[in-house]
């Protein structure tokens, strides 16, 4: 090779240098051209777009509104992971009503879990227990704290606990579950304070921080903002309580509520007692910590002394159509046609089904869907399914807030059990058009262990399935295992000799892969 | 002409008076056989030749010169002392007055006649000193000199204009002032009287002393042109340190106030200093500037000379018998330059080469107000940062007089407890040292120190590419290459934003370039070892600032290296460059070595390839190109500093061609790299895609300049490919644009208010305790060296206090580190709500959020506003949901949460956590709140006020060490592991209680040892030899046997 250094002429070498310089250069560029190829980059930052404020809009994207058990990263979970609940609160100040914390230990070792419980002007108190491995523990609700309602916060060391919460009432018992995370937006689609039935809105603040809401609701004639709820401060550590009745929502058989956090977190949950006008009882809540386009509900029901309505609160700025599908199968002798209505915005649309003429008596489940979501940009809606069981003369109302499509899951499961014996005890929606096999499992000293009879029940594609369980069932957290994903609710007894039942989601897991 | 050879034809040998022709000889080449041909074939009858040869001579080059002539006397001579002091020993090797010395450098090639000629002469004018007529060596009909003259201050005028043709114009014998010691044939009694050369002079100014001296004698000093001799003159090529400007300076004024007469020196020192000032203002305006400063520092610096020439003046007072009027006469009148001066402008010669490029004074004028606007551009775009100081952004952290004090700096780097992060016993890095060696340097001045460690590295690199052209190209285009270095947006960008790890690469590289060029000169021996100790510190100083910057000089190598075989250059010369870095960069590490054990952690490939974190679109390709990443509004304008490069390769011809291959090279690999880590191709273990535009717009400056060498330096001034070359280097001249503009605001597009502002509102020393800050961002906006949490979020942590300078440096892989990490981790994927409990051992306060530099708006597209990365939001949201961290500020760029379950860093624990702090795991953390009674103050890293205790238990939030101690009324408490890995003393008394760290003696000695290897690489790279052999002037070593006797001699008695 001939030294360019000793040439005096335009050599072959840098024709081919300039020529291949030129042809990348050339390549970079046509390349610069295409779109970018990382769409996970262009998805997340998408995403995140500018940073306004760390906590605004950030509660429901990609995330369920309802509480999942974390499960995904148990594998690569560090040592210092725990899961922790936020219970929504529990009437600390009426001695005629109780409640309690059901702690579950699905792992195969004891866990510590601590309790801090908080309410308004009161100091937090804290407290550890120890919750056994398979086991279930219960523990006071209040903590001995003298407050409207007393809140609690449950971290619980390590990827196997959960937590739900339940009131003993006189006007019947009511399971809550207890949100895996805080959240800046809650909404509630159903409220009643009809015949002074009385609903209280317990917004807990776990945080050191203060939080500022806006409380708004919508009653069956508008909309409103009332100004003493708007920037209403939630000091920290503390639980404010808002009874409807007196911000202005009287005598309402319409009653949704919207609570935006402009600064930080907070809980939300609603007692809700019910005096008549159709509705008799007593239900705690958790609300929903954001829209979504789907909603599930496992079971739906039409018959003698039943009435059902599906609360659709539509809190967005834009009217969206809905379409509700009754599910029982995919038997073209039993398809019931959609029902496609329209939700405008800001409003509440309340769909009885006893009603429709169309639907058949007797069980179904449900899928409540934006219409128009193909584009993605529907900002959604909450829908709540209120259920009263006549029985003679008395009423059992049961409200239940559906299941967002990516709290679908394969396996659910809860701390608190089911009531056993019960003809349907155990409600489960398959919500694929595939056949689904499902098994219940109690997890007891053995772990979990399947429930003889019980450990391969089919699902019809698109359908449900009603479990009874046999009575003399120890009490204790069962987990549902499927095939396909799928939702389950279950019946509770209400307690004491009050009539009919109240309805109560399991707690799906999130898998690993999920969002 | 026909006489003198009838002459000496009548003359027999021993008729002939004795001549001893001596020659010194250093490393010569081939052509050294005709040189000693030469003298082998002279005519003259009685000649003897006595040979010295030096250290770098083989022992070959003697048994060439005994081929050529079997009687000549060869010696040995240590070293290479020089020219004058080695010819002195002919004195005392030859024995006899009778004859004549005749003095040659080894790349003197004389006619046959050229002895006989100047002995002719000599008789018939009775000379004393006489000299040929010296000729081009490779064109015989170009003349050389004849003789030189001189004026009053020593300064020489070789009549003869450079490229001269030999018409015979010069060929009258006249009597000159001096004989280059080139070939100077000698009366051996007169050298003797005057005492042989000055022996204080190893090269260049001997010859002007010793004729003089021999004027003073009263003998003639004369030039025979029938005398001729070719010389190759390129001594400079074969030594290993050349005398430096001012050196030959200060041997010129030493020899005129010492030779000039009594009354006149006074008066000629002041002329000279008159005429020293008045050459540096010329200098100023028509070229010549380093000449007339080297002239100007040695005339004044006589002064300190003072003695000794006094002690020459009173030796050369036993022979001067000749009035000073009379030598005065002889010299110049009026000024050499002048007449050099005069005499060019009336021939009007062309001039040709690089080199002559360099002498022009119109060039160098140019050349000259080039740099003076480079230095009115960089002033007049820093004056902001020149009256303020440079902004606390990014990386340039602030110096203070306290933390940033030479003494506290040197301090913590002998204690050895390095306080970064939570603080461990171990080797501190090299910067810190080095900050307090500058602080030394810079008087204490620590604030200037600041503004130059960051303005001053722009102006280095601008330096670097001046210099690493240098001994390719013509001034001219040198300055073309400065000025399209100058003119990348990148650097204005880095100093907007406070990267100050680009302006490292930025001012190092060159550098990187300029040691492989010399090591292509295939240097062997002590220059080998000066070059290799050279590029050893130049990578280690960058090293000791930025690791990664060994990562980009391998880079650059490499891409050298393929150009250079591109461009056909031999493998292995090829390969001389890539061993010299590769050496350059073992020797880097073994400076740092001490602190870069720390790297030995498993993510040392992510310190040393951060690469760059890509958080929305990709920039693209124009807008990387540009170097503005599409920030500027004119930024396009920079598109055209390509064009100048890019035609290099197809314009230039010979040696440029082969820069211009290399330019590419350097320039398209980086850039596609750049490209495919901006597009997310390319995505783990990559540089900093900074750093690599720094390599490409160094090609850029290399290639343009080598175009602008092939139009500049060129003769050949015509044709449509200088046209081309001009529109090349035209186009890349307008790229300037964008820097021009960058300039207007005056602080380079620095914002006004800083993160560092914001970070103002964090407590320094409250009383509640001192307390660690946890900073969190993307790299490029975290203001500490941090490392990688998740994805492009990097954590870094300092102690409470503003943050300085010395906050910068990181450590890596510690145990405390990798607990604070697991808890944010926890908090990142909120798999915990309790982060603050996780954090409070350690200590941790405050965990700041940087979301954005205040005016950051680089490496994203200028069209969208500060936006924060998916991992960074991720952490924010994850700290928003924990129970026990309180937000106290929030703005788009920055969030701070406090932790409400901190303690302080050192603090007296409450019994229920001193029991506590025995057990270890995230649980007992969890379950429990740690609690401290009351802080103890600190008054360094490991010390504390003296503070009154009950029993009880101290925790220090540091790593656990058995050498941190707890003294209580005089007790030495030993610590204990804290929550299991921080450090506890267990007091079983009351009293006044303070801690200590007692400083290993093994990293005492390392400190030792580092500082030892330190200076024996700055003495191989001012190659302290020079001093050794200035030491040993005079007395020049003979290492042949039986040289005490003479062994020649100058009769005619044989």
């Amino acid at each position: 090779m001939n030294d360019l250094g000793t040439r005096t002429h335009l050599t072959v070498r840098q024709l081919i240098v300039a020529l291949i310089a030129f042809v990348l250069v050339v390549g970079m560029v046509v390349f610069d051209r295409r779109p970018s190829n990382d769409s996970a980059r262009d998805d997340v930052t998408g995403g995140v777009a500018l940073i306004e404020s760390p906590d605004a809009g950030s509660a429901s994207r990609g995330r369920a509104t309802i509480p999942m058990i974390d499960v995904a990263s148990d594998d690569n979970r560090s040592e210092f992971a725990a899961s922790t609940w936020f219970c929504p609160g529990v009437p600390a100040n009426d001695g005629s009503i109780s409640g309690s914390l059901v702690l579950g230990n699905r792992g195969e070792e004891d866990v510590a879990a601590t309790i801090t419980h908080y309410g308004l002007g009161v100091e937090p108190i804290e407290s550890t227990v120890s919750v056994p491995a398979r086991s279930t523990v219960t523990v006071d609700a209040d903590g001995g704290l003298q407050a409207p309602f007393v809140s609690t916060i449950v971290e619980i060391f390590g990827a196997n606990g959960s937590v739900e919460q339940f009131i003993t009432h006189p006007a019947g018992n009511a399971t809550t579950m207890c949100a895996d995370r805080t959240s800046s937006e809650w909404y509630f689609a159903d409220g009643f304070t009809a015949a002074d039935s009385i609903e209280n809105i317990v917004l807990s603040n776990p945080f050191s921080d203060a939080s500022v809401v806006n409380v708004s609701f919508v009653t069956k004639e508008s909309g409103r903002e009332p100004q003493n709820l708007q920037g209403l401060v939630v000091p920290p550590r503390s639980v404010l309580t808002l009874q409807m009745g007196a911000q202005g929502a009287r005598n309402e058989p319409v009653l949704a509520v919207a609570v935006r956090a402009s600064s930080g977190r907070i809980v939300a949950g609603r007692s809700q007692h019910y005096l008549g006008q159709g509705r008799l009882g007593y239900v705690m809540n958790l609300g929903s910590m954001g829209l979504a386009t789907d909603w599930w509900f496992a079971d739906g029901e039409k018959g003698d002394g039943v009435t059902e309505q599906l609360v659709m609160f539509n809190p967005a700025a834009d009217d969206q159509q809905v379409s509700v599908v009754f599910l029982n199968g995919n038997d073209p002798a039993t398809a019931i046609e959609p029902l496609v209505v329209s939700a405008p915005a800001g409003r509440v649309t309340v769909v009885d089904t006893s009603l429709l003429p169309g639907l058949p008596a007797g069980r179904y489940g449900i899928n409540v869907s934006v219409v128009d979501d193909l584009t993605g940009t529907a900002a959604g809606i909450v829908v709540e399914q209120v259920i009263n069981r006549r029985v003679g003369n008395t009423v059992g109302t049961s409200v239940v807030l559906g299941t967002p499509s990516l709290a679908l899951s394969t396996v659910w499961s809860a701390p608190s059990g089911f009531t056993p014996g019960l003809p349907d005890s155990l409600v489960v929606l398959n919500a694929t058009p595939d056949e689904a096999t499902v098994s219940i499992e109690q997890v007891g000293p053995a772990g979990a262990v399947a429930i003889v009879g019980f450990e391969s029940i089919t699902v019809p594609a698109a359908g449900i399935v009603v479990i009874a369980t046999p009575p003399g069932l120890p009490q204790g957290e069962f987990i549902v295992r499927a095939s396909e994903p799928v939702v389950v609710q279950r019946m509770l007894s209400r307690g004491g000799e009050l009539v009919g039942r109240t309805t109560a989601l399991g707690l799906p897991h999130r898998l690993p892969g999920a969002p | 002409m026909s006489e003198p050879r009838e002459i000496h034809a009548a003359l027999r040998p021993v008729d002939a008076p004795p001549v001893v022709a001596t020659m010194v000889v250093h490393d010569p080449g081939p052509w050294f056989d005709e040189v000693v041909g030469a003298l082998a074939a002279q005519d003259y009858p009685n000649l003897q030749t006595l040979f010295f040869l030096t250290d770098a001579c083989a022992e070959e080059v003697g048994a060439r010169i005994r081929t050529a002539l079997p009687q000549a006397v060869v010696r040995s001579v240590q070293g290479n002392p020089g020219f004058g002091p080695v010819a002195n020993e002919v004195m005392r090797l030859v024995e006899g007055d009778a004859g004549f010395f005749c003095f040659l450098h080894d790349d003197v090639a004389l006619d046959a006649d050229a002895v006989s000629r100047l002995i002719e002469e000599t008789y018939r004018s009775n000379a004393g000193v006489v000299g040929p007529k010296l000729v081009d060596w490779d064109d015989p009909s170009i003349v050389q000199m004849v003789g030189l003259d001189a004026d009053r201050f020593g300064r020489l005028d070789n009549v003869v204009e450079s490229g001269e043709k030999d018409q015979e114009q010069h060929d009258a014998v006249r009597d000159v002032f001096v004989v280059p010691s080139a070939c100077m044939l000698i009366r051996a009694d007169l050298f003797r009287e005057i005492g042989g050369f000055d022996r204080d002079v190893p090269f260049y100014g001997e010859d002007l002393d010793l004729c003089w001296r021999a004027h003073l004698t009263g003998a003639r000093v004369l030039v025979v042109p029938s005398a001729r001799g070719r010389h190759r003159g390129a001594i400079r090529s074969r030594l290993d340190a050349l005398p430096s400007l001012t050196s030959i300076e200060r041997t010129r004024v030493f020899t005129v106030l010492s030779l000039s007469g009594v009354m006149r020196t006074p008066l000629v020192l002041v002329q000279m200093v008159l005429g020293a000032i008045v050459n540096v203002i010329l200098g100023v305006f028509g070229g010549g500037m380093r000449q007339a400063l080297a002239s100007l520092r040695a005339t004044l610096g006589a002064v300190a000379g003072i003695g000794r020439i006094a002690r020459r003046r009173a030796a050369v007072r036993v022979y001067r018998r000749v009035p000073s009027r009379e030598i005065h006469d002889l010299q110049l009148r009026g000024s050499a330059r002048i007449a050099s001066f005069v005499r060019r402008r009336r021939l009007r010669l062309v001039r040709t080469a690089a080199l002559a490029d360099d002498l022009d004074p119109r060039h160098t004028r140019v050349v000259f107000l080039v740099s003076l606007a480079l230095a009115v551009f960089a002033v007049v775009g820093s004056r902001a940062i020149l009256a303020r100081g440079v902004a606390p952004i990014g990386e340039f952290l602030p110096m203070r007089e306290g933390s940033e004090a030479p003494a506290s700096l040197f301090a913590d780097y002998v204690t050895g407890w390095w306080q970064a992060g939570f603080g461990q016993l171990a080797a501190l890095p090299t910067g810190i040292a080095l900050m307090a060696v500058a602080g030394v340097i810079a008087f204490g001045q620590i604030g200037l120190l600041h503004t130059l460690s960051v303005l001053g590295l722009v102006v280095v690199g601008w330096v670097g590419v001046w210099t690493a052209t240098g001994r390719v190209f013509g001034m001219r285009a040198r300055i073309v290459g400065v000025v399209i270095y100058a003119a990348l947006p990148l650097v204005y960008d880095a100093l907007a934003r406070g990267a100050w790890s680009t302006l490292i690469a930025y001012a190092a590289a060159p550098w990187v370039v300029r040691v492989m060029t010399l090591a292509e000169e295939r240097m062997v021996g002590a220059r080998l070892t000066k070059l290799v100790a050279a590029t050893s510190l130049l990578l280690a100083l960058t090293v000791a600032f930025d690791a990664s910057f060994v990562v980009i000089a391998t880079w650059i190598a490499v891409a050298w290296l393929l150009g250079s075989i591109i461009a056909g250059i031999s493998l292995p010369r090829s390969l001389l460059s890539v061993r010299l870095v590769v050496l350059g960069i073992v020797g880097a590490a073994v400076l740092n070595l001490p602190w870069l054990i720390t790297f030995l952690s498993d993510d040392a490939m992510g310190r040393l390839l951060p690469g760059t974190p890509q958080i929305t679109d990709p920039v693209g390709f124009v807008n990387l190109a540009r170097f503005d990443f599409g920030d500027s509004t004119l930024g396009p304008f920079a598109l055209l500093l390509y064009v100048g490069a890019a035609l290099a390769v197809l314009v230039t011809r010979g040696v440029r061609a082969v820069w211009a291959i290399r330019a590419v090279m350097l320039v398209v690999p980086a850039l596609m790299l750049v490209f495919l880590i901006d597009r997310d191709v390319v995505t783990a273990f990559t540089p900093r895609s900074d750093a690599l535009l720094v390599v490409v717009g160094l090609g850029l400056a290399l290639g343009t300049s080598a175009l602008a060498s092939q139009v500049l330096d060129v003769a050949d001034r015509a044709g449509a490919l200088r046209a081309i070359g001009v529109l090349g280097m035209v186009c890349s001249l307008v790229g300037v644009v964008p820097a021009a503009v960058a300039a207007v605001d005056g602080r380079w597009g620095q914002p006004e208010t800083t993160i560092a502002q914001l970070l103002a509102q964090i407590p320094t020393d409250p009383a509640e305790g001192d307390f660690a800050t946890v900073f969190v961002g993307r790299p490029e906006l975290l203001p500490l060296d941090g490392h990688q949490l998740v994805d492009a979020a990097y954590v870094g942590i300092a102690d409470d206090g503003e943050l300085t300078l010395r906050d910068r440096w990181q450590p890596h892989g510690e145990v405390l580190l990798d607990r604070a990490d697991e808890a944010l981790l926890a908090i990142t994927r909120s798999e915990t709500v309790r982060g603050g409990k996780l954090l409070a051992p350690l200590a941790v306060r405050y965990v700041a959020v940087v979301l954005g530099n205040p005016g950051d708006s680089r490496l994203r597209p200028s069209d969208e506003t500060v936006e924060a990365d998916p991992s960074v939001v991720a952490f924010l949201e994850g700290l928003s949901s924990q129970l026990d961290f309180r937000r106290t500020y929030f703005s788009s760029e920055l969030v701070i949460f406090e932790n409400t379950a901190w303690i302080p860093s050192l603090a007296k624990l409450s019994d229920p956590s001193a029991v506590m702090s025995t057990q270890a795991g995230a649980e007992v953390l969890l379950t429990g709140d740690v609690v401290s009674e009351f802080p103890l103050r600190r008054t360094s890293a490991t010390s504390s006020e003296p503070t009154f205790i009950e029993e009880g238990t101290i925790h220090l939030a540091a790593p656990h060490s058995d050498r941190l101690t707890l003294d209580v009324g005089g007790v030495a408490v030993q610590s204990r592991v804290a929550f299991g890995g921080t450090t506890a003393f267990d007091s079983p008394l009351a009293g006044i209680a303070e801690v200590d760290l007692r400083t290993p003696w093994t990293h005492a000695a390392l400190v030792v040892v580092q500082v030892i290897v330190w200076l024996l690489a700055i003495v191989a790279v001012t190659d302290i030899g020079r001093f050794r052999r200035r030491k040993l002037l005079g007395a020049v070593t003979l290492v042949d046997a039986g040289i005490e006797q003479p062994i020649l001699r100058l009769d005619n008695t044989r």
